[in-house]
C-alpha cells in the first residue's frame, strides 16, 4: 500500500521554489530597508535643518534696531539690530550672527515671567571644542550688558553637531548683497541664509531661505 | 494541507514585516509634510500680517482714523470674536486704541514737577484699583532709576540721588543704557521699577515710551473710565492745572456724552481748531470756558497720535497675533472740515508672534 507524502523530487522542487521566492522577498525587503534607512536619515537631516531654520527665522523676524540704544551717549555709536561677520574656516562658510531680538527669551530664567524684558541679545556661531568637535551654538543674553557680540550673563545651547556651514547675505537699502552687516544704520532689507548639514554617512542637505526684514513694513518704516 | 498552511504563514509574516516598514516610512513622510506646511503657513501669515497693517494705515489715510476705528461703518461692523475671512486665512479680535493719554516714561523727572506728581498719582491709582498697598515703594527712587538709566552721563542723578549708575548686583547684572528707552519692556530691567510689582497689563495700561512726551486725551477714542482716570491723574497738581480738580465733574459729563449712535464719546470737530470745537462750545454754553487754562485745554485732543493696533490672524489650525505701535502725523485741518486725516505714519514697534 502506497503511503501518502511527497516524493524527493516534489520536495526538492518545493524547497527550490520556496528558496527562490524567499530570496526574492528578502532581497526586496533588504533593498527596501536600505532605502528606508537612507530616506529616514535624509528626513532626520532635513528635520534638524528645518528646526534650525525655524529658530533662526524666528529670531531674525523679531530682530529690532534700537535707535536710541544705537545713538548711545556722547557721540558713541553702538551696534544694534543685526551684526554679522563673514567668516571662513577650512574652506567652509562659518559666518557669525549677533542680533537684538524683541520677543520673550526662549530660555530666559532670570526673573519671574512678568519681568521678562522681551529684549535679548542672541548670537549664532560655530565653535570647535577639542572634546566634542565642531558645534553650532546659540547664545541668549540679557541685552543691556555691553557690546552686542560679547559675554554677559548668557545661556548657551549647542544646537547642532552636524551643521557644517552657515552663509549669510544681507541686502542693503539699494538691494545690493553684502557679506557682512555692521549693526549700524538700521536693519537690512532682507537676509539670505544658507545652512548645510552633513550626516555621519557623508550625505549632506542644504537649506536656503530668504527673509524680508523690512519689506516696506516693520519698525522704523515711514509712510 | 498543514505544510501549505506553513508556507502561507511564512509569506504572510514577510508581508507583515514589509507592511510595518512601509508604515514607518509613511509616518516619516507625513511628519515631513506637516513640518513643511507649517513653515509655509507661518511665512504666509507673516506676509499677511504686514499686508493688513499696510491696509489699515492706508484706510486711515483715505477714510480717516476715527471713521475706521469708531464709526458705524468702520471696524465696529465686525462682531467681537468673529473670524472674518481674508483670502484663505481669517482675521479676528482687531483692536485699535489710542495711547496718547498714557504717561511717557521718557520724561526727565524733577522734584515737585508736574511730571513727577503725575507719575506719583499714576502709581497711587494703580494700587488703589487693585486695593492693595505698595510695600516700601519709593516713587522718588523709581524716578531716580528712570533718570539714571536714560541720562548720558555716568554720575548719580542730580535731582534724585538714589543708588548708583551700575547694577552689577542685579540678576542678571546689567549696565544702564545712557540713552532713552526704545521699548516699554526695558523698564522691567530696573530693579527699582521691578519692585513696584506691576503686572504686564498694568504696565501697558498706564505707561508708554513712544510718541510725544506730553499726555493728551483723545476724547473721540477714550472710554468713559479712561476719561475719569485721566481727569483724576491731572487734577490737584497746582499751576498750571489748578482748575481741573474743581471742573472735574462737569468735564467728565461733557467728555463722556455719547453720540447718537451710542458709541464712544464723539465730537464732530477736533480740538486742534480752536474756537470751533463742540467741546469748546459745550464749555462756553456752561460758562466754563473762562475758568479753564490754556494748558488744561491742551490736555484734550480730537485726534490720536500714537495708536496700538492688535489683531489675530488664523490659517487652518495656526494663529499669529500681531501688535503694532504707530505714530500718526496730521495735516492742518481746513476750516469747516471734520477731523483731519492722518497724512503720515511711523511704525515704532511691530511684533508678529
Amino acid at each position: 500500500m502506497r503511503r501518502g507524502g511527497f516524493t524527493l523530487i516534489e520536495l526538492l522542487i518545493s524547497l527550490t521554489l520556496f528558496g527562490a521566492v524567499t530570496a526574492l522577498l528578502l532581497g526586496g525587503y533588504f533593498q527596501f530597508q536600505g532605502q528606508s534607512s537612507r530616506m529616514s536619515k535624509t528626513i532626520h537631516l532635513r528635520q534638524e535643518l528645518r528646526n534650525l531654520e525655524s529658530l533662526i527665522r524666528a529670531d531674525l523676524t523679531e530682530a529690532v534696531y534700537l535707535e536710541n540704544y544705537a545713538k548711545g551717549a556722547e557721540g558713541e555709536i553702538r551696534p544694534s539690530g543685526i551684526l554679522a561677520m563673514d567668516l571662513m574656516e577650512g574652506g567652509f562658510n562659518r559666518d557669525q550672527l549677533h542680533l537684538q531680538v524683541h520677543s520673550r527669551g526662549q530660555f530666559f530664567t532670570g526673573f519671574k515671567l512678568a519681568y521678562n524684558p522681551e529684549l535679548f541679545e542672541v548670537s549664532y556661531y560655530f565653535e570647535t571644542n577639542p572634546q566634542t568637535g565642531l558645534g553650532f551654538y546659540r547664545r541668549e543674553a540679557y541685552f543691556i550688558d555691553g557690546p552686542l557680540d560679547e559675554g554677559g550673563d548668557a545661556i548657551v545651547h549647542q544646537l547642532s553637531k552636524r551643521l557644517t556651514q552657515m552663509n549669510l547675505t544681507f541686502f542693503d537699502d539699494q538691494n545690493q548683497p553684502q557679506k557682512d552687516w555692521p549693526g549700524k544704520g538700521g536693519l537690512p532689507l532682507g537676509v539670505e541664509v544658507e545652512l548645510t548639514l552633513e550626516g555621519e554617512d557623508g550625505t549632506s542637505q542644504t537649506s536656503h531661505f530668504v527673509i524680508n526684514l523690512r519689506p516696506a513694513m516693520g519698525p522704523g518704516v515711514r509712510f | 494541507m498543514k505544510r501549505r498552511g506553513m508556507a502561507l504563514l511564512m509569506t504572510l509574516t514577510i508581508l507583515l514585516v514589509l507592511s510595518l516598514a512601509l508604515t514607518k516610512s509613511f509616518e516619516d513622510r507625513a511628519l515631513e509634510q506637516r513640518h513643511l506646511s507649517a513653515s509655509l503657513a507661518q511665512f504666509q501669515l507673516e506676509n499677511l500680517a504686514r499686508s493688513v497693517v499696510r491696509g489699515l494705515i492706508q484706510a486711515f489715510r483715505v477714510h480717516g482714523f476715527w471713521e475706521v476705528t469708531r464709526s458705524k461703518q468702520g471696524l465696529a461692523l465686525i462682531p467681537a470674536g468673529a473670524v472674518v475671512p481674508l483670502g484663505e486665512a481669517g482675521i479676528s479680535d482687531i483692536s485699535i486704541t489710542s495711547l496718547d493719554h498714557l504717561f511717557n516714561l521718557k520724561n526727565r523727572f524733577k522734584p515737585l514737577s508736574v511730571q513727577a506728581k503725575v507719575f506719583d498719582k499714576t502709581l497711587t491709582s494703580i494700587y488703589a484699583a487693585r486695593q492693595t498697598q505698595s510695600f516700601g515703594v519709593n516713587p522718588e527712587e523709581v524716578m531716580s532709576a528712570l533718570n539714571d538709566f536714560q541720562d548720558p552721563d555716568s554720575d548719580p542723578d542730580e535731582y534724585f540721588p538714589y543708588g548708583a549708575e551700575q547694577y552689577p548686583q542685579a540678576h542678571p547684572a546689567f549696565k544702564v543704557k545712557n540713552a532713552p528707552f526704545d521699548l516699554l519692556s526695558e523698564v522691567k530691567v530696573l530693579p527699582a521699577f521691578a519692585l513696584l510689582g506691576l503686572s504686564q497689563k498694568e504696565l501697558e495700561d498706564h505707561f508708554r515710551v513712544s510718541g510725544p512726551l506730553e499726555s493728551r486725551l483723545d476724547v473721540n477714542m477714550a472710554k468713559p473710565e479712561e476719561i475719569a482716570a485721566f481727569l483724576d491723574q491731572w487734577s490737584g497738581l497746582g499751576e498750571p492745572y489748578q482748575n481741573l480738580e474743581r471742573l472735574k465733574a462737569p468735564l467728565l459729563e461733557i467728555l463722556s456724552q455719547k453720540d447718537k449712535n451710542g458709541f464712544q464719546p464723539f465730537f464732530d470737530e477736533p480740538f486742534v481748531s480752536r474756537g470751533n470745537s463742540v467741546f469748546e462750545q459745550e464749555l462756553e454754553a456752561r460758562g466754563l470756558m473762562g475758568q479753564i487754562s490754556a494748558a488744561e485745554l491742551d490736555l484734550f485732543s480730537g485726534v490720536t497720535k500714537l495708536a496700538l493696533i492688535r489683531f489675530t490672524l488664523h490659517q487652518g489650525p495656526r494663529t499669529k497675533r500681531v501688535r503694532v505701535l504707530v505714530e500718526f502725523s496730521y495735516a492742518i485741518k481746513l476750516p469747516g472740515k471734520r477731523l483731519p486725516k492722518a497724512t503720515g505714519a511711523v511704525i515704532h514697534e511691530m511684533q508678529i508672534y
